[in-house]
């Protein structure tokens, strides 16, 4: 008997390109980019001072205010977000339900009120640090506050690979799909770290764009002029269901999530392979796991972050996987409009392979002007394309050499 | 949680106990009666007590005993170990 098979049926997304699918899609072909001077805290000390804020993070009236105001922001949205997923796919999970789960990616959780209580800790001693800061701070809060706000009470996971965690989460719900554990799974990725220490570690690693002075233009993926990435933030979740069960009541499917690969380069804990070996692996794991020719792949959604090593070894990668077809694929990455989400970024690939699949249109790579030789591929430049798309791969690599890959395809 | 000066009259301490209560469940004040159960009518779980417990310290300039702490039903008992702390080191 063939393992069951498991459908997107439904999609929240709170992003810095809108909350709402529809608004965060409309604003990818739109190429309208989220990314902005920093606002929430003051960012004039550090090299880099932009980035993709949620503006719009609409709470929705089932969420209390005490809710609100015992977590974080990573929370807010992973609450906002499930609350979407939920209504877009009109399903009821009734209250209490054992075989539905959640599996979320977060790669560091509540870190900025963890720097709120360094600094009260630092003013008035080690007995004034609140009792609330350790649920605020875990990375796993957010699916626990998901958990008890829908009375969820099947399998509970986060996990935490950095940049890479959505797509391992989606991966990770997809097997308890396949293997009976859950009917449904709410899964995907949440993050919140534009505060000032946090966000400061990664200003002090120079992986990011200085380009503070044009912050719709800073992030460049695949473009000979790209210094680096744009932080953002948000959550994106999906309703994954068993097939057989999302079609017995007659749901909207978006898309099959047909195949989860990963390997880890270990090779270097801040950069990839050069040659692109060990995300290459990571795709051809997927698509083995599919079942799905190289071939057949129309549409890759990249990991794309617009630092000089990923795309260039990203790039690579495509090619070693794909032969000559890499010359017929469509590769884009959505992260100079979001901003690279981290947590969140391999769900947000999934989204813009799920819709590419759903509606046949591909979103573009914005600000891609002067082509790279080191990474020439058809990176949809600026414009969206109407294109049919079949089957989709949505990549998210990751510090520590972690790299994950899902297969999209459309649903037969 | 909340750094306005405090009074020290009674009625000063039952206001900011209230107060902090309130803040901590996102209620109002007028709605934390000093003779209802903490935990059976206000809804105040575990880490609710603590983080009150910690702002009414904060509040006040008192240590308040785990032992004590577990011993309060009610606002109005916060207030009363509140009230008597205050007459002891005043010398009342």
């Amino acid at each position: 008997m063939s393992p069951a098979r498991a459908v997107i049926t439904g999609i929240g997304a709170v992003t810095p390109a809108g909350t709402g699918w529809k608004k965060t899609w409309a604003s990818l072909l739109e190429g309208r980019s989220g990314i902005r001077p920093i606002s929430l805290f003051k960012a004039d000390g550090y090299r880099t001072q932009i980035a993709g804020e949620v503006t719009d993070l609409g709470v929705p009236s089932s969420i209390s205010e005490k809710l609100m105001a015992t977590t974080e922001r990573f929370t807010h949205f992973a609450l906002a977000a499930t609350h979407l997923a939920l209504e877009d796919s009109r399903i009821d999970i009734p209250a209490g339900s054992v075989d539905a789960g959640i599996v979320m990616g977060c790669g560091m959780g509540g870190l900025p009120y963890f720097e709120l209580q360094a600094e009260v800790y630092a003013r008035k001693g080690a007995r004034s640090i609140r009792p609330g800061s350790v649920p605020r701070i875990m990375p796993n809060a957010a699916a626990a506050y998901m958990a008890s706000q829908w009375k969820i009470r099947g399998h509970n996971v986060t996990l935490s690979t950095a940049c890479s965690s959505s797509n391992h989460a989606v991966g990770y719900a997809l097997d308890l799909i396949r293997t009976g554990r859950c009917r449904v799974v709410l899964c995907g990725g949440t993050e919140s770290l534009l505060s000032p220490i946090t966000f400061g570690a990664f200003d002090a690693l120079h992986v990011m764009s200085d380009k503070n002075s044009h912050p719709a233009k800073a992030c460049r993926p695949f473009d000979k002029n790209r210094d680096g990435f744009v932080m953002g933030e948000g959550a994106v979740i999906f309703v994954l269901e068993e097939a057989g069960h999302a079609r017995a009541r007659g749901a909207n499917i978006y898309a099959e999530v047909a195949g989860y690969g990963s390997t880890n380069g270990s090779y270097n804990i801040l950069a990839p392979e050069p040659d692109g070996l060990e995300m290459s692996q990571s795709m051809e794991a997927a698509l083995r796991d599919a079942n799905v020719a190289p071939t057949s792949v129309q549409y890759v959604h990249a990991h794309g972050t617009g630092t000089l090593n990923n795309d260039e070894a990203e790039a690579l990668g495509i090619r070693k996987t794909f032969g000559a077809h890499a010359d017929k694929l469509m590769v884009s990455s959505t992260k100079p409009v979001t901003g690279h989400m981290l947590g969140a970024a391999g769900a947000m690939g999934i989204l813009a392979c799920a819709l590419s699949v759903k509606t046949g249109q591909v979103p573009p790579t914005l600000n891609y002007e002067t082509p790279d030789p080191a990474c020439l591929l058809d990176t949809v430049p600026n414009k969206a394309r109407k294109s049919s798309v079949d089957v989709a791969l949505s990549n998210a690599f990751a510090f520590g050499g972690n790299n994950a890959t899902i297969v999209i395809r459309g649903e037969a | 949680m909340t750094d306005a000066p405090r009074g020290t009259g009674e009625k000063d301490v039952s206001t900011t106990v209230q107060k902090i209560i309130a803040d901590q469940l996102k209620m109002k004040p007028a709605d934390v009666r000093l003779n209802a159960l903490l935990q059976n009518d206000l809804g105040v779980a575990s880490l609710d007590a603590m983080e009150i417990i910690l702002s009414v310290e904060e509040a006040f300039g008192i240590d308040i005993p785990d032992e004590q702490a577990h011993k309060a039903k009610t606002p109005g008992d916060i207030v009363n170990f509140i009230s008597q702390r205050i007459e002891q080191s005043s010398g009342k």
